[in-house]
């Protein structure tokens, strides 16, 4: 049996007995549940988006995404007196333009992309807290933007943003040259190098691609909530990157698509309903995620190797 | 004068640490002239004692970075083992060293294990490992603080020597740092860290046996920073989850400010030992000379961030480009 087999048969496997559990839990299925789950999928889809364009350029991940997504929706409420499109083109500018500046040192130095998000995570925090005082933003009282908080039915606005960012993505990843040269790189960094790719360009563009998408977050979950602080994407890395991971997108880089982040996202805050809803607290969710990211890492490499 | 020589001079990664760690205390010195807390017995007792919570994370994590790894589950290690100690340790205080030390290395073990036989990369595992670690903590103290009440072992850890410079603790933590010196410095087995780390497919040829390097390093980086992990907890009388959660970052930029190379093979356990009094010194200094807390962070992240830059295989390669300007840039980068 070849190890793809064995990928996709426990990969089956675990689908099945979430089926299950989703079935026999009292509650999944009632509406404040299931808009709870599409709303925690959304959020963390859209940084998961983002995290992937990092992943399969061969940067395994960053830690400063949470960061940029608290500071995306911070300057969106306190830009949001110039009027809402306003506010989230300023509001995305700035979350592009904080994690492209990771991806230019990463890509034209090749610096350590783990060391670089790190060092940028403490410097957003620094920066932000200095600028704001630490005090917590609040919109403008006159300022409208109830379009990113309107629901149709199930379906809210963040859960269509994310639909029209995993669409976005995916094309972006297939159709276009920067989206093909992602992958080159990310799979064989010389080889693009040899190939005449200006691997710079390329990293430095899926970096700005990953903090377009936290911004994203950031914003609905600004608008959402009403207010936001430093606080407001706490622990958001380490769940993408679980969601990036479930999905089957290749720690390693140059593999996955942008539907295997959407799949993972929704496995992954599936998962966290049934935990909430089945009385486990928080502290067996994120045991959960570190044993999730653990053997998915484990599976990929054993699938690699044989 | 040749800046780009001058760079590498002062950059060497043997001298670079103690220029580093000059440098800050002599900006916060001039920071603090006329105040005079700098130099005051119980600021230098604060630093030393930061000292003694970072230092052994920081050199278990400089260690892996040497064999050319990241290991992010050291906060995780470091937590767990706390909490362990706490939980076993408070009629027989050694039992409960025992305990903690031994969850660090067994976590250190089943992962240095898998890196090797699986052939992946540690940082993601890690991360899941360290995930893991923190949530075996949060459900060992049931998500709060756990009290530690064997005041005994605790004093005796605070009880500061050495002209009140520095705790028995402090005195503990220096010690392993000069072992793990000697050990780097005198024995094959430093060689052959440094040699796996170097390079790990040619290093076997030299008959190193790089699998059980990985395996030990990783072993070790556990148990160090779970040693550290239980010290603090006994010295704080208290365990939780949540318990120095920003380890990684003051631990990752004191490995790095200690000229551990990110590229691996490069690395002394002293030049961690500076990295980590220069974060110790900065967080002390800058609080007793009254700067506000988001200071520290700017400065910890700058000075990350600089070494990155400085560390990253093509600095000088892109520096050289920018001389003769326009001439010397190639296809690739167009």
């Amino acid at each position: 049996m070849k190890p793809r087999h064995v990928i996709n048969a426990v990969r089956a496997l675990l689908l099945v007995l979430l089926a299950i559990a989703m079935l026999t839990t009292p509650g999944f299925f009632s509406t404040p549940s299931i808009i709870a789950t599409l709303d925690y999928t959304s959020l963390i889809g859209l940084v998961a988006l983002g995290m992937a364009f990092v992943t399969i350029s061969g940067n395994i991940m960053s830690l400063a995404l949470s960061a940029t997504m608290a500071t995306c929706g911070e300057v969106f409420l306190l830009t949001s007196n110039l009027g809402m499109w306003t506010a989230i083109a300023i509001a995305l500018v700035a979350g592009v333009v904080v994690t492209g500046i990771q991806g230019f040192i990463i890509g034209t130095l090749r610096a350590n992309p783990i060391i670089v998000s790190i060092a940028a995570f403490a410097l957003i925090h620094g920066i932000v807290s200095a600028l704001t005082g630490g005090a917590r933003a609040y919109p403008d009282p006159g300022a409208e933007y109830s379009l990113l908080r309107g629901r149709i039915g199930l379906v809210q606005a963040p859960l269509i943003v994310f639909l029209a960012g995993t669409v976005v993505a995916q094309l972006v990843l297939t159709f276009t040259r920067f989206g093909r040269n992602v992958f080159l790189v990310g799979s064989n960094f010389r080889a693009a190098e040899a190939a005449g790719i200006a691997t710079w360009r390329t990293i430095s563009l899926a970096y700005c691609m990953a903090g377009f998408y936290s911004g994203l977050a950031g914003i609905m979950a600004a608008a959402r909530y009403q207010t936001a602080d430093l606080e407001l994407g706490a622990g958001y890395d380490y769940e993408a990157i679980a969601a990036v991971l479930i999905g089957g997108v290749a720690i390693q880089g140059g593999m996955g698509s942008a539907w295997r982040v959407f799949a993972g996202a929704v496995v992954f805050a599936a998962a966290g309903t049934l935990l909430v809803l089945r009385g486990y607290s928080t502290e067996v969710q994120r045991l959960l995620t570190g044993v999730l990211i653990f053997c998915v890492i484990c599976l990929q490499a054993g699938g690699a190797k044989r | 004068m040749n800046w780009a020589r001058f760079l590498r001079l002062a950059g060497a990664p043997n001298v670079r640490p103690f220029i580093i760690l000059a440098g800050t205390f002599a900006a916060i010195a001039m920071a603090d002239l006329g105040f005079g807390t700098l130099l005051h017995s119980a600021t230098i007792f604060s630093v030393t004692q930061l000292f003694a919570t970072l230092g052994l994370a920081a050199l278990g994590l400089g260690l892996t970075m040497i064999v050319d790894e990241f290991d992010l589950s050291i906060p995780g290690s470091f937590t767990v083992a706390g909490a362990v100690a706490v939980l076993t340790g408070v009629e027989h205080p050694w039992l409960g060293l025992a305990f903690g030390v031994a969850s660090g290395l067994a976590a250190g073990a089943i992962q240095g294990t898998l890196i090797v036989t699986l052939g992946v990369r540690a940082v993601g595992l890690t991360l899941g490992g360290f995930l893991t670690l923190i949530g075996i903590t949060y459900i060992l103290t049931g998500g709060s603080t756990i009290a530690y009440p064997n005041h005994a072992v605790s004093s005796w850890l605070y009880q500061p020597t050495f002209f009140g410079l520095v705790s028995n603790r402090g005195l503990v933590v220096l010690a392993i740092f000069l072992a793990t010196a000697a050990i780097m410095f005198f024995t094959r087995l430093g060689r052959d860290i440094i040699a796996t780390g170097s390079n790990r497919n040619g290093a076997p040829v030299a008959g190193v046996n790089t699998s059980a390097i990985i395996i030990g390093v990783f072993s070790a980086a556990g148990g160090l920073a779970a040693l550290g992990g239980v010290m603090l907890s006994y010295s704080l009388q208290a365990a939780s989850a949540t318990q120095l959660s920003d380890t990684l970052v003051a631990a990752a930029s004191a490995a790095i400010l200690g000229g551990v190379s990110l590229s691996g093979g490069k690395g002394r356990a002293l030049g961690v030992a500076a990295g980590v009094l220069t974060i110790c010194l900065l967080r002390s200094g800058l609080s007793a000379i009254g700067a506000k807390p988001y200071t520290l962070e700017i400065v910890t992240g700058t000075l990350l961030l600089l070494v990155a830059i400085f560390d990253a295989p093509r600095f000088m390669q892109q520096t050289r480009r920018l001389r003769p300007r326009g001439s010397a840039r190639t296809s690739a980068q167009d």
